[in-house]
């Protein structure tokens, strides 16, 4: 399998008054092509500013300060405003938490789904001239809307050709987030990040979203991303899944070995803290602390100050590497990391035992 | 919980019975009402002492209208509350305020439930200074020990809210709903606000005052997992009406009524791809115009001609298990 996304060493900060923010804080990833990846935080953990950062789409203070994206083996990070306009919508695409906001209240629902298409589909030169003569072509514009059409009936919008022309308002907020996941997925891009797609919306709504990224994704052939807070939507639609914590990837695993034998101590405290179906009469393990401030955060691994496994002297020094330990089963923690190890990186103490 | 097995637990805190709640929406010149909405409609059910009583459903069932009716901070269109034998519509005033030191309530964003320009200790002092019992000392001393019991620093008296982190904010709600001492505590949303890591720190602090301070509970969220986790007793809301209301252990393991079966496959199970979900089809209907008969017959998988013209009533098909579907009524 080819590799549709790889991510070395990104880095992306936001540059407030109060201090730097490391949003996301030198994260390596892969994603092979036909694959779903799901990435997993608390808020402000970075996920979504890792989403952002692969479209360049960080807005000031934010910025991209180093690393690698490479989509299809071309560094994203290097290319120019107007290569990126191409890329964005067209090969990569996005959609919101929040449809309301990322929709035009102006613009019909078929003009905003169709701009997308004859912007990408039919452009000529380039030129925004070139984008309007088209758009006003008769035929052209029909073809369009014909496209529009199929595109809401597939995604479960009965009625057409009377849908297309409402206003955002006059859809529901489910119907919303269809148009929108249409919108993204017009003009059949290879990745296509999802960011909270559904965490606005009713567990039976939500129900149907997943159902029909699901469907679309197959049968589009489209990768996602698929950036949740909620670890049971990602096992339902992705393959692999990366943990995050203020800002650093903690572990990257396959869904079922991460459930089954969760490998960094945050994955394993993060499962134990979530209330899932069948958990009464049990008690929820709590994880002492809070979140970590992002401008000041802990020295060394930014999780040691509420990690049951920490190793005094160690921990709290440098942050951990990130080594494979299982064939695809990456984790940051100085826990998989054997004593003549540390002791090369002139971490390892006599006085303080290791367990290998 | 626990408490309310030793306890009586057939002793009655809290009745609704027919309770209609209907907000008006106002328009033309004289702003006479058009419509209303139908938030809470025909609502019947009792809270023991003693026990959580759990009530989950989706974005506009009327859920927190329910909460807030019980508490006092809207009144009932129709029908009548009973908050210890008291007629809650009937008393206003001194009475009013007595009955309801014995209430505490905290509510989802614990970001817009503070203050801003108040320190921590007159957050939480505040309902002491409405009831006004104690001197000045005394409040202090009571403010520090309530503190204590949500695992606050003593230290954070003197904060502002500002200075909290979410869980933090959400503990302070807690010491202000709690320093009264009350028999009741409504927690409507209590962890929608708060962080994954946070959340299960909050819901064990909850469940643990219960228990040390004897509370009733009315435990309102629209998570499954989180109503499971607290709840003794669960009622289903489904536009403005109860669908099936049930001991924790009988919802869970043997659902009666459609809407209650499709909430429950929905739900994402973390670390499985599940493969027979019901997935509903259509939307939510509005509670400005719901459906007649039975409230859930456009979406509901096994809809039959009665469901349009009939509305079903609860009905117990098992000890303590009333459902509301014309599926289980006719066996």
């Amino acid at each position: 399998m080819s590799k549709l996304l790889e991510l070395r060493d990104l880095k992306t900060h936001y540059f407030t008054r109060e201090g730097v923010v490391k949003a996301v804080d030198r994260v390596s990833l892969d994603m092979e092509k036909g694959e779903n990846l799901g990435i997993a935080g608390e808020s402000g953990c970075g996920k979504s500013t890792l989403g952002l950062s692969i479209l360049r789409l960080v807005r000031t203070p934010g910025r991209i300060v180093g690393g690698e994206i490479l989509f299809n083996g071309e560094d994203i990070v290097q290319k120019s405003d107007e290569e990126m306009r191409r890329i964005r919508g067209a090969r990569i695409s996005i959609i919101f938490q929040d449809p309301t906001s990322s929709l035009n209240p102006v613009y019909t629902i078929g003009d905003q789904i169709g701009e997308s298409i004859s912007l990408h589909q039919y452009r000529g030169g380039g030129g925004v001239f070139d984008w309007l003569l088209g758009r006003f072509k008769r035929s052209r514009a029909r073809e369009v809307d014909e496209k529009v059409e199929d595109i809401l009936r597939e995604i479960g919008i009965s009625d057409a050709s009377k849908r297309r022309r409402n206003y955002p308002h006059e859809f529901s907020g489910g119907m919303r987030q269809r148009a929108m996941i249409a919108m993204a997925l017009s003009c059949r891009p290879d990745l296509l990040i999802a960011d909270e797609p559904t965490t606005n919306l009713d567990v039976t709504i939500e129900a149907q979203i997943l159902d029909l990224m699901k469907e679309l994704q197959k049968e589009f052939d489209t990768s996602v991303i698929l950036i949740s807070h909620n670890l049971g939507i990602i096992s339902e639609l992705c393959e692999k899944i990366v943990i995050m914590y203020a800002g650093n990837i903690m572990e990257f695993s396959d869904i079922k070995t991460l459930f089954e034998s969760p490998k960094h101590p945050y994955t394993e405290a993060l499962l134990n803290a979530i209330p899932r179906l069948g958990s009464r009469g049990k008690r929820l393990v709590a994880i002492p602390g809070e979140v970590p401030n992002q401008i000041n955060p802990p020295h060394g691994c930014k999780f040691h100050p509420r990690c049951k496994d920490r190793i005094d002297g160690i921990c709290n020094r440098r942050s951990p590497p990130t080594i494979e330990i299982e064939p695809g089963i990456k984790v940051s923690c100085y826990k998989y990391i054997s004593k003549y190890e540390l002791s090369d990186m002139g971490l390892y103490n006599e006085q303080k035992r290791i367990v290998d | 919980m626990i408490w309310g097995y030793i306890m009586n637990k057939n002793e009655l805190l809290i009745e609704l019975k027919d309770i209609e709640k209907y907000f008006p929406i106002r328009g033309g010149i004289i702003s006479k009402t058009v419509e209303s909405v139908h938030a809470v409609d025909g609502l019947n059910f009792k809270i023991m002492k003693g026990e959580t009583f759990g009530l989950v459903g989706e974005s506009g069932c009327g859920k927190t209208t329910t909460g807030r009716l019980i508490i006092g901070l809207e009144k009932p269109t129709k029908g009548t509350i009973m908050f210890k034998d008291r007629d809650l519509n009937k008393i206003s005033g001194g009475e009013l305020r007595e009955l309801r030191r014995n209430m505490g309530a905290i509510f989802q964003d614990p970001h817009l439930s503070l203050d801003p320009r108040m320190r921590i200790r007159y957050v939480i002092r505040e309902p002491l200074d409405i009831q006004g019992s104690a001197n000045r000392s005394e409040k202090d001393e009571y403010v520090l020990k309530i503190m204590e019991k949500v695992k606050l620093q003593p230290s954070y008296v003197n904060r502002f809210p500002y200075e909290l982190s979410g869980g933090e904010k959400q503990r302070v709600a807690m010491a202000r709903a709690l320093i009264n001492n009350p028999d009741f505590l409504l927690a409507d949303e209590p962890v929608s606000g708060v962080d994954v890591s946070i959340r299960s720190q909050i819901l064990n602090l909850i469940k643990d005052l219960i228990n040390e301070m004897r509370l009733t509970c009315l435990f309102i969220s629209h998570d499954l997992s989180v109503i499971e986790y607290m709840s003794d007793r669960i009622g289903v809301m489904y536009v403005g009406k109860l669908v099936e209301l049930a001991p924790v252990e009988t919802l869970y393991d043997n659902p009666q009524h459609p809407y209650t079966e499709a909430l429950l496959s929905a739900i994402p199970v973390p670390g499985e791809r599940s493969k027979t979900r019901i997935i509903l089809k259509g939307v939510i209907p509005s509670p400005i115009n719901p459906p007649s008969g039975c409230r859930f017959h456009t979406r509901c998988p096994y809809t039959f001609s009665k469901c349009s013209k009939d509305e079903p009533k609860l009905f117990e098909v098992e000890n303590d298990h009333f459902v509301a579907c014309h599926l289980r009524t006719k066996s």
